[in-house]
């Protein structure tokens, strides 16, 4: 097992406080957390996205329309996680798959951060 | 720096050939042993490349690690060497084995190795150099790196004395040049193959390797990434996958837990869990997966959850199964959103549609907007606070649906404030009674999301009824537009409600489908679509003027068009497969006459084809069609009525009239198809009904109706009714309550008489006549006497054979052969139905000959509109079908009064008096009026009217059956020395006249008044004439189409004489030498 000197759970997305209902999976890492956890903490690993306090953008970045979940602890030595493409993302709870399609606003977002980063 | 990199076959066939080859250069006796090493090493290299395949990041530290230790053990031995100057071969051996596995872990770790490396080479060049250099070019050039080479080349710079000291300058080269070639070509060929294969594996590792520096505030993107998902498949260095039994139901509880406690754990530095992540698939039950090295740390990481069976043993996931256990198949899911349709799933709204009008994802709630169902007597109880307020509302009584008005409000006295605002919809909305919400007499209403769910496209007419109070509503906000009637602006909502989705993305086009283009320039413009090509564009023949090339258009620009009158078939939603006529279209919107329901309904335009171009028709369900009986699993007995998709609607056999019991049945809940064809069943009257009978419900439900009788099945009748337009005109009935056409069984009243038995002779018949109780009473009784022994069905064979038509009754028009005939009925052989029908012998004529046709011709008509059957038309007639027993029914022995027709009444009320009244004749029919006695009268009573002959309704009475001539019996003839007389017999050319007395006319032409005395004449055919009849005369037509027929000349044009026909009231012009006045005293 990984032993680095920052644990990657000191980052860790929190869990959803519910299991069923209210969760919401980000459109983007696929993190699951209930709808008050976005609109209180925002996305753990798309900050960009600029969720917090924000319901319109929660609603919007997010879709309750996913379908299992996944426990990722360690995401750099699982091999879940890196099938998932997930190995880079914090720990946390993810979808294994959004079922929904992302609205074009989010795709467009996206693209946009990534040619920015580029 | 050379990378001995992922696909390590070729370098270690390679680096093994050279070994072995150098080996035996080098140093022949030490071969054997070499050899052992070098297996050794491959089998190292194996074990190692199998754990390295697929290069895990994760396992980078812990590679890094054993690489450091590698070479750690390198450099000791590497002292070892210096020390104790051992066998140099074998520390080449070994300094090699180092070296591949250097390279192989180094696939993962090349940047972090390497610098180890270096250093490590560093110090080891420091220690021993003169020796490696030694060993070096004595053998080990292919294992080296492009580092060490480098190194090599730095230390030759910088220590170049001392291998001078050690090594001879030629020697040195020389060895060095081939070293050096031969790695370049190693080098290169490794390149090669890396540019080749390793490409995309070679950016992601690098993509992983500076992962860590590119630090947490950019996460590389997992949306585009390109690296190949192969790639990713598992290894045996990766964790393993568990499957761990839970509770059910509790899945993603435990697996959210799993998260939540490692974290606690980190944060409370109790160490960590060892499991790497824990995993749900929505649709596996009470299992989860749990990704860890051992299953020890499974265990641990699950002590002390809630949910888990701890008992049940953990399972491993074989390295094959763990992608698909971990993989979902990406289904698209619809959710609910604004402008969503929904539907109630329970209480008072159940199954009603209702429209997202706000959606609260935070609460998990959304507004909708209902047709309410207020049970306002309950509001208004509540409100007064009555009892009754405070019951619970009765679940069973489920109010109707319909829009709120303030009307309502008003009649139950309920508080209704309106115009508040609202803060969830930010719209004004009505209060009624404080709690209520209304907006447009819509309820508003707030639910939970799980209280409803997607209705999908809703059926048109049932968005027809949601939106059906929208125009009211709109016109008094005045938001409907001018000018547009409100259905169609409805529709128009509706279509647009719908949304792009159903109208233009699933349109199929085929070539010959009349179209209309709805966007885009040439909006408004039809055509026929030409062709569909591949990319969805379709080429449509222009229906214009000035148009003439073929012209390409978006699919999505297009609309299917459909002219009223054309044949449509449904190919989607819920009237799927049925055909029918369009009757209507409104914009996108088309009303279609079905034609198996006939039934209108509305429906989309595209979901419309046109019928004979389109194959997609549902009509049988299996084996079973429509109108096919069929036996249920249940054993219970129905007739479909229609198929749909997948499923049939069955009229059942304990349906009735009023409640047809109509279910719907899928093909796996029929039994076997039942054949009726050979059953029969009785009547109320005992009569034997067979299908295709026409029968007349007499009883029960649906009284009056007339049916044809479909099926038969255990004393129940399917049959198909005229006037009927629910479930195609079938309906379903007892047989006992019905009366079958033509039966001439004995009416069960009247039979009830004792008089029931009457032999039905003619004479018996006639006097029964209301016509002999009006006024040919006393004279018809001695007749009855006369004829009154004669057999029931008494068979005549004379009409056996013959070929007739019926004129009159439920089968008027039909032509068929008589194959069985009594006195009152004949069996009819229907040459267009192949089957057998039992008709009044008063209702047959045979073409030709005519004996048969009705006197009362019109009465049949008259009756049947009155009263849905014809005994009437059966009455007149009787007796002509017994030609030897009626010698008093010639015409000319009746008064004629037209009171008994059934012209001037209805049939029965005809024959009322006769009951009433009649001193003699106590099988006269009870009247229609009376209850139980509607059925087709007793063929006895009706066969009557005809005694009198020449009343109304004439026709050629059965004494001249066969005779083709002119001077029919009853006809006025001239006889040669001017004398008139009417026809009484005719024997071959001789024809017997009674003389009568004349009268002279004004206009000079002599007409014959009365018989009197019995004066009778006998004269040769070729020396009478006819009696040119007079205006309002009754005739009968003697020659042509229509002989035989009774007719009244209402006109006279020189030759030609205008008649107005009994049975069919019309007008025909006939020459007046084919008509013959039928003498009506």
């Amino acid at each position: 097992m990984a032993a680095t000197a920052t644990n990657p759970l000191d980052t860790a997305a929190q869990p959803p406080r519910e299991f069923m209902k209210h969760t919401r999976a980000c459109f983007r890492c696929k993190l699951v957390k209930t709808y008050e956890q976005f609109f209180e903490e925002g996305c753990d690993n798309c900050a960009f996205f600029q969720m917090i306090d924000d319901r319109d953008r929660v609603a919007e970045c997010t879709t309750p329309s996913y379908s299992g979940v996944v426990s990722v602890i360690d995401p750099k030595s699982s091999w879940t996680a890196k099938w998932l493409r997930l190995g880079k993302m914090v720990p946390g709870c993810y979808a294994l798959e959004i079922n929904d399609d992302m609205p074009e606003g989010i795709q467009a977002e996206i693209e946009e951060r990534m040619e920015g980063r580029g | 720096m050379v990378r001995v990199t992922g696909t390590g076959k070729f370098t270690k066939a390679v680096s093994k050939k050279l070994h072995v080859a150098e080996d035996e250069v080098e140093d022949e006796a030490d071969s054997d042993k070499e050899k052992e090493e070098a297996k050794e090493e491959v089998v190292d290299d194996v074990k190692e490349n199998a754990d390295d395949a697929g290069g895990s990041d994760g396992d980078e530290e812990a590679d890094d690690e054993d690489d450091e230790k590698d070479d750690e053990d390198e450099d000791e031995e590497d002292e070892d060497e210096e020390d104790g100057l051992g066998d140099s071969e074998e520390e080449e051996e070994e300094e090699e084995e180092g070296a591949v596995k250097k390279g192989k872990s180094r696939k993962r770790n090349q940047f972090i190795d390497d610098a180890a490396e270096e250093d490590e080479d560093d110090e080891e060049e420091e220690r021993g150099r003169k020796k490696k250099k030694k060993k070096r070019t004595g053998a080990s050039a292919f294992i080296d790196d492009m580092a060490e080479e480098e190194d090599a080349d730095d230390d030759d710079d910088d220590d170049d004395e001392g291998e001078e000291e050690d090594l001879d300058e030629g020697e040195r080269e020389a060895v060095e040049l081939e070293a050096q070639q031969r790695i370049h070509a190693r080098y290169q060929n490794m390149e090669n193959m890396e540019r080749m294969e390793n490409e995309e594996e070679l950016e992601k590792q690098i993509k992983e390797r500076y992962a860590a520096h590119m630090a947490r505030e950019f996460d590389g993107d997992i949306v585009g990434s390109v690296v190949d998902q192969q790639a990713l498949h598992p290894t045996v260095r990766d964790p393993k996958l568990w499957l761990v039994t839970v509770k059910q139901g509790k899945e993603r509880e435990t697996v959210v837990c799993l998260m939540q406690k490692a974290i606690n754990l980190h944060k409370s530095g109790k160490g960590s869990m060892a499991i790497k992540s824990a995993c749900v698939q929505d649709h596996l039950k009470s299992y989860i997966y749990v990704e860890a090295e051992r299953e020890s740390d499974v265990k641990k990481a699950l002590q002390g959850m809630r949910h888990v069976y701890h008992s049940k043993p953990i399972k491993l996931v074989p390295i094959t199964e763990m992608v698909d256990s971990i993989t979902v198949t990406k289904k698209k899911v619809e959710n609910i959103q604004y402008q969503s349709w929904v539907r109630m799933r329970g209480g008072v709204y159940k199954g009603d549609l209702a429209r997202v009008i706000d959606i609260n994802y935070a609460d998990n709630q959304c507004t909708v907007q209902l047709v309410p169902r207020f049970d306002y007597a309950l509001l208004q109880a509540k409100e007064e606070g009555t009892a009754a307020g405070r019951a619970k509302p009765n679940a069973a009584l489920r109010p109707p649906a319909r829009l709120f008005t303030e009307a309502e409000a008003r009649k139950y006295n309920l508080s209704l404030e309106r115009g508040r605002m609202d803060r969830r919809t930010g719209d004004r909305l009505d209060i009624l009674c404080g709690v209520h919400k209304l907006r447009d007499g819509y309820y508003i209403k707030t639910i939970s999301m799980a209280s409803c769910k997607l209705a999908g496209e809703p059926p048109l007419d049932e968005l027809q009824r949601y939106t059906a109070g929208e125009d009211a509503a709109g016109e008094d906000r005045g938001e409907v537009g001018a000018g547009k009637s409100t259905t169609e602006a409805n529709l128009e909502a509706l279509a647009a409600s719908l949304g792009d989705r159903s109208a233009s993305a699933d349109q199929v086009f085929r070539p010959g489908d009349q179209v209309v283009v709805v966007k885009g320039d040439l909006k408004n413009l039809t055509g026929i679509v030409d062709r569909v090509m591949a990319d969805g564009t379709v080429q449509i023949k222009p229906e214009h003027e000035l148009l003439h090339d073929i012209l390409d258009v978006d699919r999505e620009n297009l609309r299917k068009s459909f002219k009223i009158g054309s044949h449509v078939r449904c190919i989607e939603g819920r009237h799927e497969g049925e055909a029918g006529l369009v009757v209507k279209v409104e914009g996108e919107v088309a009303t279609v006459f079905s034609d198996v329901t006939k039934e209108e309904f509305l429906v989309f335009s595209h979901h419309l084809a046109d019928s004979a171009e389109t194959t997609h028709r549902v009509e049988t369900l299996g084996e079973y069609g429509v109108h096919d009986l069929a036996l249920l699993k249940d054993d219970s007995v129905g007739m479909l009525i229609r198929v749909e998709k997948d499923a049939a609607m069955l009229m059942m056999s304990t349906s009735n009239f009023d409640r047809p019991d109509v279910r719907a049945v899928r093909l796996h809940d029929f039994q076997r198809k039942l054949y009726t064809r050979t059953l029969s069943a009785v009547d109320s009257a005992m009569e034997t009904i067979e299908p295709k009978s026409m029968c007349r419900i007499v009883d029960g439900p649906g009284k009056g109706m007339t049916i044809t009788v479909e099926h038969i099945w255990k004393g129940v009748l399917w049959g198909k009714a005229r006037g009927v337009s629910e479930h195609g005109g079938m309906l379903v009935c007892r047989s006992r309550d019905v009366k079958i056409h033509g039966g001439r069984a004995k009416d069960p009243v009247t039979g009830g008489r004792g008089f029931g038995a009457v032999p039905m002779s003619p004479g018996s018949a006639l006097l029964r006549s209301p016509s002999n109780q009006d006024n040919g009473g006393p004279q018809a009784a001695p007749q009855r006497g006369r004829f009154g022994g004669g057999a029931v069905g008494r068979r005549d064979a004379g009409l056996i054979g013959s070929n007739v038509k019926v004129t009159a009754g439920v089968y008027k028009g039909y032509k068929g052969k008589v194959v069985d005939a009594t006195e009152t009925t004949v069996r009819v052989e229907l040459q267009a139905q192949g089957r057998t029908v039992t008709v009044q012998r008063t209702q047959i004529a045979q073409p030709g000959a005519a004996p048969v046709a009705s006197s009362y011709g019109a009465a049949p008509s008259v009756a049947s509109s009155v009263d849905s059957f014809q005994p009437p038309a059966r009455t007149p007639q009787h007796r002509p079908t017994t030609p030897a027993y009626n010698p008093g029914m010639t015409p000319s022995r009746d008064d004629g009064a037209g009171g008994r027709t059934p012209l001037r009444d209805t049939a029965w009320g005809a024959q009322t008096p006769a009951y009433d009244t009649s001193h003699w004749n106590d099988d006269t029919p009870t009247p229609g009026g009376e209850s139980g006695y509607t059925g087709t009268p007793d063929v006895r009573h009706t066969g009557t009217p005809d005694l009198r002959g020449g009343s109304s309704a004439l026709a050629i009475s059965a004494s001249d059956a066969g005779y083709r001539g002119k001077f029919i019996t009853g006809a006025v003839v001239v006889l040669p020395g001017g004398k008139q007389g009417v026809v009484r017999s005719r024997s071959g050319d001789e024809v017997t006249v009674q003389i009568g007395t004349l009268k002279t006319l004004p206009n000079g032409e002599t007409r014959m008044e009365s018989l009197e005395g019995d004066e009778r004449e006998t004269v040769s055919e070729a020396e009478l004439e006819l009696a040119k009849p007079q205006k309002k005369d009754k005739i009968i037509v003697v020659e042509g189409t229509d002989r035989g027929l009774g007719a009244e000349l209402i006109g006279v044009d020189n030759e030609d004489g205008v008649i107005k026909m009994d049975a069919t009231k019309e007008i025909s012009i006939y020459g007046i030498g084919t008509l013959a006045r039928i003498f009506v005293g």
